[in-house]
């Protein structure tokens, strides 16, 4: 066997992956533009009539604002949350940092079903459950590690002694986080963001456990499946998928932007 | 004196969210009616437990044994492209990898429903002539999960192979070892941490599955997590529950404990500790 024959191989292999991959998302897209109310394939005539029902009829509309709504709050907090403990995490050495660390990737780690039932079963006794405000915290919770990750691992390959310069020129410590370490964090804030939005946006198992009657469009989504396959469905998958596209660029462009340049300012000197 | 100020947020959000709740299941699972061993006796006494742990177990080896057979080649793909390239490759993986878990389950049941693509292409091929049931089998459940947790794999994969020294195989080549001799003792020895670290990840993640074998398995396919939530939901049953709730953490904690000896940390964060 010749490398090049390796190397045809391997890409042969990677090509049939990717097409697996990405083949259910892309046949999507004709049946959500189908006219008929069976999911058939191909559509016989196209139409908007799913997108119209998505965002016209109430119980669709309201579900996909809520879902907008709630990563929008989840996100906010989980920045401000987030930012504050990776900076306590890497830069002020707390004692038991790295614990601390650990402590806040857990969610990740453990089942999202664990955490739903915890949360249900408390809830339920402190009559918690179905307020807008639970679900933002619930989801906050598995949105703020994508938050701590991300920005310390900037703050790590941030060179401290910038930071140092602007104190010793006379900067208090809060102008400098403001005027230096924030500007240069930038990136790692927006591909952050990105993350904790589509940790909420996306999430159902939390939602299915804490939300009560409050329909998110997963949820929504959810008691639609149950029950019939709507093409609906399929129209609101498309809206969730393209978003997903959307932050999925936005994030890469930060995090590029970010890296080009750490190179510019490494070649200056 | 700021430090802890900054981390007091969290440490809020964290006990009252995460801490808390799971002080509940374990106060649940330890007081039921039947006492405070109710939820282990459930556990012990239940057919239903043993046979969907299990299966969760092997469903959860075996989505990990695939995807890392999937994944590597093309891992191995990705990282032997030049670096100004990989990121478009490494796209194509993103792409699945960002869509939500719901929606990529959805379209499964899309694809191998009774009226599905797949049921409409066999038929149109004239391989079949009265549609195929593949919805609630072993095989879609099986699909559905290595479709959502193969980018996992490649992206942890890929991470370790551009790490490595690609000089090293080359030299075993000059040397005169055959590409296979050179990738089964070299090549493979070296990626070794990165399949540990993989197989470990895709193995916690699938333990915790619960819309995938839900929607695609149906009610002969439950994995642990479907039994907890048809306890809680259906038979109202918060003791068993918990108890389960406690056995999927004890063994995705046994999991990670293993994870961390196997693997040197510096494997798992990309070289900053």
């Amino acid at each position: 066997m010749s490398p090049r024959l390796v190397r045809i191989g391997l890409g042969l292999w990677f090509c049939a992956i990717v097409l697996f991959l990405l083949f259910p998302l892309v046949f999507l897209i004709p049946l959500s533009f189908n006219e008929s109310e069976i999911l058939s394939f191909p559509p016989t005539t196209w139409s908007l009539r799913w997108y119209r029902v998505l965002f016209l009829d109430t119980s669709w509309s309201n579900a996909l604002w809520l879902s907008v709504k709630i990563g929008v709050l989840v996100t906010i907090l989980s920045l401000f949350i987030g930012t504050a403990s990776a900076l306590a995490i890497v830069r002020h050495r707390l004692p038991g940092a790295g614990l601390l660390y650990g402590l806040s990737i857990a969610p990740l780690i453990v089942p999202s079903i664990v955490i739903a039932l915890g949360m249900f079963m408390l809830f339920a006794r402190l009559q918690w459950l179905e307020s807008l405000t639970t679900l933002v915290f619930a989801h906050t919770v598995v949105a703020v590690p994508y938050v701590i990750v991300v920005v310390s691992a900037a703050l790590r390959n941030l060179d401290e002694t910038i930071e140092r310069a602007a104190r010793v020129l006379g900067a208090d410590p809060w102008r400098t986080f403001l005027l230096v370490t924030l500007p240069a964090l930038r990136p790692a804030i927006l591909a952050g963001a990105m993350f904790a939005f589509f940790a909420s946006f996306d999430d159902l198992v939390i939602t299915l456990f804490v939300s009560g009657a409050m329909e998110t469009l997963p949820l929504r989504i959810w008691n639609d499946l149950n029950l019939r396959l709507d093409p609906t469905v399929a129209a609101a998958s498309c809206v969730m998928v393209a978003m997903s596209m959307i932050g999925l660029g936005i994030a890469e462009f930060a995090r590029s932007a970010g890296l080009r340049r750490l190179r510019m300012e490494n070649t200056d000197g | 004196m700021v430090a802890p100020l900054l981390v007091a947020p969290l440490l809020l959000l964290f006990a009252i969210f995460f801490v808390v709740p799971f002080v509940e299941i374990m106060r649940i699972s330890f007081s039921g009616q039947g006492g405070a061993l109710a939820g282990a006796t459930w556990l012990m006494s239940s057919s239903l437990f043993a046979v969907i742990f299990l299966n969760t177990l092997k469903l959860a080896l075996t989505v990990t044994l695939i995807c890392l057979g999937l994944g590597y080649p093309a891992a191995c793909f990705i990282a032997g492209q030049p670096a100004s390239q990989r990121g478009i490759y490494l796209a194509l993986v993103l792409l699945p990898f960002w869509t939500s878990v719901l929606v990529r389950t959805y379209t499964w049941a899309l694809v191998l429903g009774r009226e599905g693509l797949l049921n409409a292409s066999l038929i149109w091929l004239g391989l079949s002539d009265e549609p195929q049931r593949f919805m609630f089998t072993p095989l879609a459940v099986h699909l559905g999960m290595v479709q959502i947790l193969l980018p996992v794999a490649i992206l942890t994969l890929v991470g370790v192979m551009t790490e490595l020294d690609p000089g090293l195989a080359r030299a075993a080549r000059v040397l005169g070892a055959s590409p296979w001799r050179a990738f089964w003792h070299v090549y493979l020895p070296m990626t070794k941490p990165g399949i540990v670290a993989a197989a470990m990840l895709l193995f916690i993640l699938s333990l915790g599955f619960y819309i995938t074998p839900a929607l695609l398995g149906g009610p002969r396919h439950r994995t642990i997590a479907n039994l907890i939530d048809l306890q809680v939901h259906q038979m109202n049953d918060w003791t068993s529950a918990s108890a389960m709730a406690l056995v999927l953490l004890a063994t995705t904690i046994v999991a990670v404990v293993l994870l961390r000896w196997l693997v040197p940390d510096r494997t798992l964060h990309g070289g900053a500790g």
